[in-house]
């Protein structure tokens, strides 16, 4: 089979939205946030216990029990810490991913292999992402900022905040 | 007490948003988007509260809300939105088609579980 020049870009372009597919599902399957639920269950399950050792000899050694209670203070503000910084590493992972995913869209759009058939009037076969197209795509506005800083080095002035919506209203699309 | 409906597409933010909120008291019924959460809606669920991601595959977050407006037993139930967006235009879309409140990612719990309690003034 002869590839043509058109066809190594598609070939390109889906490649390359598989990797980042691939780098988006490693963002997504991190292990930092169960870790941190994993630590702060264990914490709160040992502070039980600490307690529950406490009741069963009370006052026999005055000082060993106030460590204690020291210590199950302590477990109780690590724990929220614990699982505030979780709730916002999951955050921040669903951003990552989000970014990832738009990523993906776009070069799997640009992969498509009836390219020819999709171009919008008005314009050459295989234009088939325009720069509008790509910020309908957009999840927040840090990939915005990106878009007009590289705009901006091809002295296109164009922001990238359109108001086209539903453009990742897609069927299928999302891990 | 009625639950709280959470519609996120990310697994990991849907257990997140449901560890934070149970360990706050509250209840929690969960989507994956804003379909599924209209069949749980038209299903019987009467959430207090619906706190919704605005991109996700199927029905986003607006569509969503705008369906939600349209049904009779959540046409005034408080909806937050908590998204990875923040800009103006988006969050005028939501506020017309009828969101209570928006919270951008990231956001620390606090903040979140504080705009809860605004929305939900008897808890």
């Amino acid at each position: 089979m002869q590839v043509t020049a058109d066809t190594g870009e598609r070939l390109v372009c889906a490649v390359l939205a598989a990797q980042v597919a691939a780098i988006r599902d490693r963002v997504d399957g991190d292990a930092t946030v169960d870790l941190l639920w994993r630590t702060a269950d264990l914490l709160t399950r040992l502070s039980r216990l600490v307690v529950e050792l406490s009741r069963r000899d009370p006052g026999a050694d005055p000082q060993l029990d106030e460590q204690c209670t020291a210590a199950v203070m302590a477990e109780a503000e690590i724990s929220r810490s614990l699982d505030a910084m979780a709730f916002v590493q999951a955050q921040r992972q669903d951003v990552a991913r989000q970014m990832a995913d738009c990523v993906v869209m776009a070069l799997e759009r640009l992969a498509a292999v009836d390219a020819a058939q999709d171009a919008p009037p008005g314009q050459p076969p295989g234009a088939r992402l325009s720069p509008g197209d790509l910020a309908a795509l957009y999840v927040c506005e840090d990939q915005r900022a990106v878009h007009d800083a590289v705009a901006r080095q091809f002295g296109i002035g164009v922001p990238s905040q359109v108001s086209q919506p539903a453009g990742r209203n897609l069927e299928g699309t999302g891990p | 007490m009625p639950a709280i409906l959470i519609l996120d597409d990310s697994a990991t933010m849907v257990m997140s948003l449901s560890r934070i909120l149970k360990n706050a008291g509250y209840d929690v019924e969960t989507a994956a988007n804003g379909r599924d959460g209209m069949a749980k809606i038209t299903g019987g669920l009467k959430p207090c509260v619906i706190l919704t991601d605005l991109n996700m595959p199927h029905m986003d977050g607006i569509a969503f809300i705008k369906e939600a407006r349209r049904n009779p037993s959540t046409r005034f139930t408080p909806i937050l939105m908590l998204t990875t967006e923040s800009a103006a235009n988006k969050r005028e879309e939501a506020r017309a088609a009828g969101a209570s409140g928006w919270l951008s990612k990231p956001t620390q719990p606090s903040d979140l579980l504080t705009t809860l309690k605004q929305l939900l003034p008897s808890k």
